[in-house]
C-alpha cells in the first residue's frame, strides 16, 4: 500500500504541466528520483551483452538477489553463463553511511575460496562491463552528497518531455573517485528515472552515455528492465537486460553470507 | 556396528529434515563441462613434457528445493606420458580403495572427481560425498588449507582445484547466531600423491632417509597408509564469522599429515628397512582478513601438534624427529584499480623442538609476489607469480596470459621457470622449466 501511495503521488506530481516541473530545483528532481521505491527485496536474472569496437559480442548471464537490512543493502550475484565464469559469486554489503566503504567478497570456483576484496573505487568498471560499481549499486538512484545539482530546463526526447539536471562533483576527491567532471541526467518525470545520462571525464571529454531502454511495472514497482551504456573512449558497449524479476519471492536473510557464497549456485 | 548405527541415525534425521521442508519441483539434470587441450615443452632440451586432452563433464540437478546433486568426472589422455610414465601402478600407498583412478593403458586415466549431494534442512546444510573443502586465506602457501590432499603429478604447477584430491566426507554447516559452524568427518584415507617416476618425481636428497654406513641391505617397504575407516578418519571443525569489518575463522583438524616420512628400522644387523609412515597430528589455527581502502590484509596461523622431519643422525632410533610446528602467512593485496592487482604474502614456519642434523631448517620462510592486469573489458589477463624461499634461495617464477577468444573458448600461454639448489624444494626441478599452451572449450 505504501508503494502504491508513493507511486500515485509520483504520478500526481508528474501530471501537472511542464511549467510546474520546470520550477523544481535540481535537488528536488534528484530527491524525487531517490524517493522511488524499489522493494525490500528482489530476485532477478540479468543478461549482460558486451560488445567491443569491432562488433564482437559476448554474453554473460547471472542471477542476483538483493535485500535491505534497515538502511544497509546487501546483494549477492552468481554468474551462470558462460561456462568459464559459471559459479563466480559476488557479495556486497552497501552501508547507508556514504563515508563507510562497502564490504565485498568474491567467490572464484577455480580457487574454491571466498576472497575478501577491497571496495573498488566507485568509478571503476563493474566486472568487465561499462557500468561502474556505483551505477550497479545505486540502481537508477543518485548519491546526493556526491554532487552539486543544477536544473537546466527540459528537453524532448522520443516524444517525452525530460527534465535536465546537471551534476558536478561536490569535491575534487569525489570527482577523482568517480572519474568525472560533470554528469547530465535527462529525467522522465513520469517514472523519475533518467532516460539518457551523459558522463564527462575529469578532462571534460564525453566519456559515456547510458540509455534506459525499457521500464516495466513489476509487482507494483517501477523497474528498469533494459539499459545500455556506450563507452565513447573505447567504443565498447554493454547492455543489461533483466528478466524473471520478482519482488514477492522470499529472499532469506541468511542468503547474504560467505557460507552461502562458498556453496555456489 | 557403531558406524552403522551412526549412519542409520544420520539418514533418518536427514530424511525427516528434508521431507519436512516445503516441496518444490525438481530441476532436470544439466550436463556441462569442458574439453581442454594442453601442451608443454621443456626449455632445457626441448622435450615435450605434456600433450594432454582433458574431458571434464559435470552433471548437476536437484530433487525439490532442498536437495541437489553434482557429479564431476575427468578423462585424461596424455600422449607423451612423461609425468607418470607407464602405469603408475597400485595407488594403495596414497589413495583409499574408494578414491582411485582407473588407468587404461599408459596414457589414459579416468577419475570420479566429485560426487556430492547438497541438503538444506532448516538452518542445517549438509554436503555429503566426494568434495573439496578449502580453509584459510592464503593463496598457494598452505597453513590451514589441509583438508584435501594434493596430486604432485605436475609438482605445484597448475590450478589448486585440479591438484586437490577430492575426498569422501560429510560436511555439515549450521549458523549459530552470527557464527557459522562447520563440522567435517572424513573417512577417506587418501593422502598426497607423488609420481614415482617422470618429470616431477621428487629428486631432492633431503626427502631420503639416512642409511647407516653399517647397513649392507636396505629394504624399502610400501607406505604404511592408515586405512581403518573409523579409527583413521579425520575430523575437522571450523567456526567463522564477520565482526567489526573482520572476516575470521577458528579451525581445528585432527588428521594424518598428507605426506609420509620415511621411517627407518633395523630389521637385523646390517639390514635396514625403510617404511614411508603417516603421522597423526592436530592442527589448531585461525584466519583473519579485512579491507582498508585499496588494501586487503589476509592472515592465517596454524599450530601442528606433531610435525615429522628426517634427521641425518644415523644413530637416531628411527631417523625421524617429531616436533610441534607453528606456521603462518601474512598477505597484502593492493587493488591499484579495477583491473590491476598486486599481492604479496610472507609465509614462515618454525618447529619448537629441534635436533642436530635435521634435513630441513628449524625456521623456514617463503615470499610470494603476484601481479595481474586485465585488459579489454577483462578479455585478456596477464599475470606473474614469484615464489621465493629465503632459506635455500630457490624459487619459481610463473608468467601467463589468458585470452577469451569466444564465450566458450579460452586460450592460455605461460612459462614456469624454476631456479636454485638442486636439493631444494623448487630448485630440484631447475631443469624442468617449461612453456605451455592450453585451449579450453566450455559447454
Amino acid at each position: 500500500m505504501r508503494n502504491l501511495l508513493l507511486q500515485l503521488s509520483l504520478v500526481l506530481l508528474a501530471a501537472p504541466a511542464a511549467n510546474a516541473q520546470d520550477a523544481l530545483t535540481g535537488e528536488q528532481i534528484i530527491a524525487n528520483v531517490n524517493a522511488r521505491e524499489d522493494g525490500e527485496h528482489v530476485t532477478r536474472r540479468f543478461m549482460v551483452e558486451l560488445t567491443d569496437r569491432n562488433g564482437r559480442t559476448r554474453t554473460e548471464e547471472t542471477i542476483a538477489q538483493r535485500r535491505y537490512f534497515d538502511d544497509e543493502k546487501r546483494t549477492i550475484i552468481f554468474y551462470t553463463e558462460p561456462n568459464s565464469v559459471r559459479g563466480t559469486g559476488f557479495l556486497t554489503f552497501d552501508y547507508a553511511d556514504p563515508e563507510a566503504d562497502d564490504d565485498q567478497w568474491l567467490y572464484l570456483p577455480a580457487l574454491r575460496k571466498v576472497r575478501r576484496i577491497s571496495a573498488s573505487d566507485r568509478g571503476d568498471y563493474f566486472l568487465g562491463t561499462d557500468f561502474t560499481y556505483e551505477e550497479i549499486k545505486k540502481e537508477q538512484k543518485i548519491e546526493t552528497e556526491d554532487y552539486v545539482f543544477s536544473a537546466q530546463g527540459s528537453e524532448t526526447v522520443d516524444g517525452r518531455e525530460l527534465l535536465i539536471v546537471e551534476g558536478r562533483p561536490s569535491s575534487e576527491a569525489v570527482g577523482r573517485e568517480l572519474g568525472i567532471s560533470r554528469v547530465v541526467w535527462r529525467i522522465d518525470p513520469q517514472i523519475w528515472m533518467s532516460r539518457v545520462t551523459d558522463y564527462y571525464d575529469q578532462n571534460g571529454n564525453h566519456a559515456r552515455t547510458i540509455e534506459l531502454e525499457a521500464v516495466e511495472t513489476i509487482d507494483g514497482f517501477l523497474t528498469a528492465t533494459q539499459m545500455s551504456v556506450v563507452n565513447h573512449k573505447t567504443g565498447h558497449s554493454t547492455r543489461i537486460s533483466f528478466h524473471d524479476t520478482d519482488y514477492k519471492a522470499d529472499v532469506p536473510e541468511n542468503l547474504f553470507t560467505q557460507a552461502r557464497l562458498r556453496r555456489g549456485l | 556396528m557403531a558406524l552403522r548405527a551412526l549412519i542409520g541415525c544420520g539418514l533418518i534425521w536427514l530424511s525427516y529434515a528434508v521431507l519436512a521442508q516445503p516441496a518444490a519441483f525438481a530441476q532436470a539434470p544439466e550436463l556441462r563441462g569442458s574439453l581442454t587441450s594442453r601442451f608443454a615443452g621443456e626449455l632445457n632440451g626441448g622435450d615435450t613434457q605434456l600433450a594432454e586432452i582433458l574431458f571434464e563433464p559435470e552433471l548437476s540437478g536437484s530433487w525439490g528445493a532442498n536437495v541437489s546433486y553434482t557429479l564431476i568426472g575427468r578423462a585424461r589422455f596424455d600422449a607423451v606420458d612423461e609425468l607418470e610414465p607407464g602405469k603408475p601402478g597400485a595407488q594403495a600407498g596414497a589413495r583409499s580403495a574408494w578414491n582411485r583412478r582407473v588407468f587404461e593403458g599408459d596414457d589414459t586415466d579416468f577419475e570420479l572427481r566429485e560426487a556430492y549431494a547438497d541438503i538444506y534442512a532448516g538452518d542445517w546444510f549438509v554436503r555429503a560425498g566426494k568434495q573439496q573443502v578449502v580453509w584459510g586465506q592464503a593463496d598457494g602457501l598452505r597453513v590451514l588449507d589441509q583438508v584435501n590432499p594434493l596430486s604432485f603429478r605436475e609438482f605445484i604447477l597448475g590450478d589448486f582445484e585440479d591438484r586437490r584430491i577430492p575426498l569422501w566426507m560429510l560436511n555439515i554447516e549450521r549458523p549459530i547466531g552470527s557464527v557459522t559452524a562447520q563440522f567435517l568427518w572424513i573417512p577417506d584415507t587418501t593422502y598426497n600423491e607423488f609420481p614415482q617416476q617422470g618429470a616431477f618425481a621428487i629428486t631432492s636428497t633431503r626427502s631420503r632417509p639416512e642409511i647407516p654406513a653399517t647397513a649392507q641391505t636396505v629394504t624399502v617397504n610400501p607406505a604404511r597408509r592408515p586405512e581403518r575407516m573409523l579409527a583413521d578418519s579425520d575430523i575437522g571443525l571450523r567456526l567463522s564469522g564477520f565482526s567489526g569489518g573482520w572476516d575470521w575463522s577458528v579451525n581445528a583438524l585432527y588428521a594424518f599429515h598428507d605426506t609420509p616420512v620415511a621411517k627407518r628400522q633395523t630389521i637385523a644387523p646390517g639390514h635396514v628397512g625403510i617404511t614411508p609412515t603417516y603421522y597423526r597430528s592436530t592442527l589448531l589455527g585461525g584466519s583473519a582478513s579485512n579491507a582498508f581502502g585499496k588494501l586487503t590484509l589476509r592472515t592465517e596461523i596454524g599450530y601442528q601438534s606433531r610435525s615429522a622431519v628426517l634427521t641425518r643422525d644415523a644413530s637416531d632410533a628411527d631417523g625421524v624427529v617429531i616436533s610441534p610446528e607453528v606456521s603462518g602467512v601474512v598477505g597484502l593485496d593492493y587493488q591499484l584499480d579495477a583491473d590491476t592487482l598486486l599481492s604479496t604474502q610472507v609465509f614462515a614456519s618454525h618447529r619448537t623442538r629441534h635436533g642436530p642434523k635435521l634435513a630441513t631448517d628449524r625456521t623456514s620462510s617463503t615470499i610470494s609476489l603476484l601481479g595481474s592486469r586485465e585488459f579489454y573489458n577483462d578479455q585478456l589477463k596477464l599475470q606473474f607469480l614469484l615464489l621465493q624461499n629465503f632459506n635455500d634461495g630457490d624459487g619459481l617464477l610463473q608468467v601467463s596470459a589468458q585470452r577469451n577468444l569466444t564465450d566458450a573458448v579460452t586460450l592460455q600461454l605461460g612459462a614456469d621457470i624454476f631456479h636454485g639448489d638442486r636439493n631444494a624444494f623448487y630448485g630440484q626441478f631447475d631443469d624442468r622449466d617449461r612453456v605451455w599452451v592450453a585451449f579450453e572449450y566450455g559447454f
